[in-house]
């Protein structure tokens, strides 16, 4: 054998079998099924998340026949197309982007880092149409940029032209740049669990770094990127109001003209139910590749390998770094920032935003929590008893994010005054639509988490002697906490600015941020909403700071040697 | 290990409390059940700026306590549908006959006696006062006044199809009520065909569709479009703001078809238990000191006699389209097909 083929058979195997680290037997638990309560839970859970579906189900069954003769001949296809693009080229660049920055941070010895790894999670915190406002501030008509460029050149007025931000490119720009933290903070947290003794080995065998990287540690974060990939993905999709603020016309924009033009819920649900089955294919496509796939760290994996030199590539790696520090949080809080100091001498942020963003937090870290708690079952069912059922229930709930919120919204309301009043106006309904909404974040977080994990660890536990309880908790939990920990920091700001079940959903009274934002902010006021964007951001980002400054130090980096 | 997860436990437990906590303290009986003398709910699409003042001054002068819901006007009409077996709003404030009107057809709203409401022009509210009009609003051109020559303006809203402003108009998405009234006036004065017909030769000249009006109204202020097809407000607002431009109430001439109108306003959701104080808030919102405050505060219209309209004209000072409010309502899908014909975005 090569060095090379020495190196490759440690992720996979000769001949044409499946790609492969450590050969899994379906032997977890052997001869028994998945125990009865993980079913019995997460159907329970699966209920939960059915709200949505149930009510684009009812509302589309109501609607007749000849409306999709009708739609197919508006523009819908060519929204379609643009939708599809949009998605992918978002997907995409997201995906290239958390590749990079997630090695960086987590492997190398980039200065700053872990000041770096906390700063990637913010601009998940910015509300997508704040956002795209600061960047259209910036980039739009007569814009920041082009007084710029004209001050710098002493060029005349309208001499150069920039690119338009009103364009394909400036929308994958803006989504990229505010979404991509849902690829790296699963893509991190893969890097975090381990792959070093693998690297270590194939370092060892004589690769180089680069085949390393490529044929060791890509394949190891392959699962979490594709997880991270299919949740922008599906944003994208569900996306209406910072694509709209772009004028560029996707799907949800003809959900939008059904639904607050015609007051008709039935054609919404139908073509709701369009973007689920677009969502669907996406996820069982990816499914099938994945399929037979796996990658586990071997035992005593979960040891982090010393960080990589950079030498001279430390240059252009800051550079990559910072620049996407500035596109994605400096220039938009600088902005929020000046927009908020104006705005709080003009009397907008009062001692009631104390109460909003307590009703934030608490709301948002409920949910979190929740989320983190029900999709353990299911995820359990799914990867760890490979149960079908597990395996369908979890994809199907991942479809369930392309939906746009205001249909979620939509369905609670139904569901609630029918069934549940006594749930309506109290802050519990908020709880839970959130949970509805934001289940498939934590579900792919712990998913990607999990299936890291290899089952012999467990194995091992249990033929030592404890119980299945036990050695969850001693073996499997801290060996997906990085899972766990971003899957909780994904719904916890994702729930905190979530705005269109929110609005629809909370008590009279009971403002949070996200509110607060949209009130100041609507009619086109981005400025005003400034202040109370500012304060979501800072109060989002503490607790984060607080996670991750104690995840990154107890991961064990080994300082000084490089065995390089 | 084991301390953490106890930790994570506790906090759980500690925020499962907490929501358990904050969902009584919202809702003292813990039944969800209204009862007469409970706080007046109004679902409100408005700005929420511009109707605050109002309640809090409605509260003061009455006694009567409200809770406000603001959101999207169109998004919590379909809440109050989805929501009608057990009604969670009093009151609704709307900024579209359209919208009112459809709930009334749909049965979700409740009929309203009161002889008060005669102070709004019959054509401004449902026969069985179950909705009014409570300010009006114009639909204008408005122009950057840097860019377009007062020679050179349209006078009429066909004129928006000329060449001459290829990639130069600003219209708001096809989905906003107000531009879906217009185009309900624009069939109802023209026809279905002339009104397709013009709605095409606009995309083919490239009017662009922005987000909303207040886009629209910074775009021809800030010269990147040279016209724009708007509420008159938005003219006022942007001219506030130190922009230079000018408006423009087409379609004056003889013969002409006159400039579409259309009504914010409030009504009584059906089911209200609250419909004592839901009616006595309707009257206040006609009193005049509350209409001078809406013109006051937005440049919207007076629907009643005598009070003076900041800077806008009043109703009678144009020529208008002649429509009633209610047909904004009864004709909505009917113009949607259009638009979805046409595929105006």
């Amino acid at each position: 054998m090569t060095k090379e083929n020495v190196a490759s058979s440690l992720v996979r195997p000769e001949g044409r079998t499946r790609q492969r680290i450590f050969a899994v037997k379906k032997i977890f638990l052997p001869g028994s099924g998945p125990p009865a309560g993980i079913v019995a839970a997460s159907l329970l859970v699966a209920a939960l998340s059915a709200i949505p579906f149930l009510y684009i189900l009812l509302r589309a069954s109501q609607a007749s026949p000849e409306i999709w003769i009708r739609l197919w001949r508006s523009r819908i296809p060519d929204l379609l197309v643009n939708t599809l693009g949009l998605a992918v080229a978002v997907t995409a660049v997201t995906v290239i982007m958390s590749v990079l920055l997630s090695y960086l941070i987590i492997r190398t010895d980039l200065p700053g880092k872990n000041v770096m790894h906390w700063l990637m999670a913010v601009p998940l915190a910015i509300p997508a149409y704040i956002g795209a406002f600061a960047y259209i501030t910036f980039f739009g008509y007569n814009g920041a940029a082009q007084h710029l460029l004209e001050a710098v050149s002493g060029l005349p007025p309208g001499a150069v032209k920039l690119p338009s931000i009103y364009s394909f490119g400036g929308t994958v720009l803006v989504l990229s740049v505010f979404t991509f933290p849902y690829v790296y903070l699963l893509a991190a947290a893969a890097l975090k669990s381990g792959g070093g003794d693998l690297e270590e080995a194939s370092l060892s065998c004589g690769l180089s770094r680069w085949q390393t990287f490529f044929r060791v540690t890509l394949p190891l974060m392959r699962p979490s990127l594709a997880a991270g990939g299919i949740l922008v993905f599906l944003y994208v999709l569900s996306d209406f109001g910072t694509v709209a603020m772009l004028r560029f016309p996707t799907f949800t924009s003809a959900i939008y003209l059904q639904l607050t033009g015609r007051y008709d819920r039935g054609t919404a649900a139908v073509l709701s139910a369009v973007l689920l089955f677009i969502a669907l294919a996406v996820i069982f496509i990816e499914w099938r590749w994945r399929s037979g796939t796996r990658y586990h760290q071997g035992e005593g994996g979960n040891r982090r390998p010393a960080p990589v030199s950079l030498g001279a590539w430390r240059y252009p790696a800051i550079f990559f770094v910072m620049a996407v520090v500035l596109l994605s949080v400096l220039a938009p809080l600088g902005l929020l920032g000046f927009w908020s100091a104006a705005g709080i001498s003009g009397g907008s942020l009062g001692s009631d935003f104390f109460l909003y963003a307590r009703n934030s937090l608490i709301t948002a870290a409920s949910a979190a929590s929740a989320c983190m708690a029900l999709a353990l079952p299911l995820v359990f069912l799914s990867v760890r008893y490979n149960s079908r059922l597990g395996k369908y229930l979890v994809n199907i709930i991942f479809a369930g994010y392309a939906l746009p919120g205001v249909m979620l919204a939509l369905g609670t309301v139904l569901l609630v005054s029918s069934g549940f009043p006594y749930l309506y106006g109290t802050a519990a309904l908020l709880v839970i639509a959130y949970i509805a909404r934001f289940l498939p974040q934590s579900l792919q977080a712990e998913e990607s988490a999990l299936a890291r994990v290899n089952p012999s660890l467990e194995e091992s536990a249990r033929l030592a002697g404890y119980s299945a309880w036990s050695a969850f908790l001693r073996v499997t939990l801290p060996l997906i906490r990085p899972g766990l920990i971003s899957g909780w920091t994904l719904v916890f700001i994702s729930s905190i600015k979530e705005l269109p079940a929110t609005l629809l959903l909370r008590p009279a009274g009971f403002d949070t941020l996200s509110v607060r934002i949209w009130i100041e902010a609507s009619e086109g006021f981005f400025e005003q909403g400034a202040p109370a964007a500012l304060l979501l951001v800072m109060v989002s980002a503490l607790p984060l700071k607080f996670l991750f400054s104690r995840d990154l130090s107890k991961g064990g980096f080994r300082r000084g040697s490089n065995t390089v | 290990m084991k301390k953490s997860l106890l930790f994570v436990y506790a906090a759980i437990l500690l925020m499962a409390a907490l929501v358990a906590g904050c969902a009584q303290s919202q809702d003292p009986k813990g039944t969800g059940e209204k009862k007469e003398g409970s706080p007046l709910a109004v679902y409100s699409g408005r700005k929420e700026p511009l109707i605050k003042p109002v309640l809090d001054a409605f509260e003061k002068d009455t006694g009567i306590k409200v809770t406000l819901r603001s959101g999207g006007a169109s998004e919590l009409a379909n809440a109050i549908i989805e929501e009608q077996k057990y009604p969670g709003a009093d009151v609704f404030i709307a900024n579209d006959a359209g919208t009112m009107e459809m709930l009334r057809q749909k049965g979700l709203l409740q009929p309203n006696p009161s002889p008060a409401l005669k102070a709004v022009p019959e054509d401004l509210r449902a026969n069985d006062g179950s909705w009014i009009g409570v300010s009006a609003r114009t639909r204008v051109i408005m122009y950057n006044t840097n860019l377009v020559k007062e020679s050179d303006l349209p006078r009429s809203i066909k004129d928006l199809a000329d060449p001459r402003w290829k990639k130069q108009v600003a219209i708001s998405a096809s989905s906003n009520e107000s531009l879906i009234g217009h185009i309900t006036a624009l069939r109802l004065s023209m026809g279905d065909a002339e009104t397709e017909k013009l709605l095409r030769s606009l995309m083919s000249n490239q009017a662009q569709s922005l987000k909303g009006h207040t886009e629209v109204r910074k775009a021809v202020g800030s010269g990147e479009f040279k016209l724009g097809l708007v509420n008159h407000y938005y003219y006022h607002l942007q001219k506030q703001e130190g922009s230079p431009v000018g408006v423009i109430y087409p379609d004056q001439g003889e013969g002409q078809m006159g400039v579409p109108v259309n009504v914010a306003g409030a009504a009584i959701v059906k089911g209200s238990k609250n419909s004592e104080s839901a009616r006595k808030f309707i009257e206040y919102l006609i009193r005049p000191q509350t209409q001078e405050l809406f013109a006051k505060l937005n440049y919207e219209i007076p629907v009643v006699e005598g009070v003076p309209a900041n800077d806008a004209r009043r109703l009678d000072q144009f020529k208008r389209t002649p429509v009633k409010m209610e047909q904004l309502g009864s004709e909505l899908n009917k113009t949607i097909n259009l638009i979805e014909k046409a595929g105006l975005p």
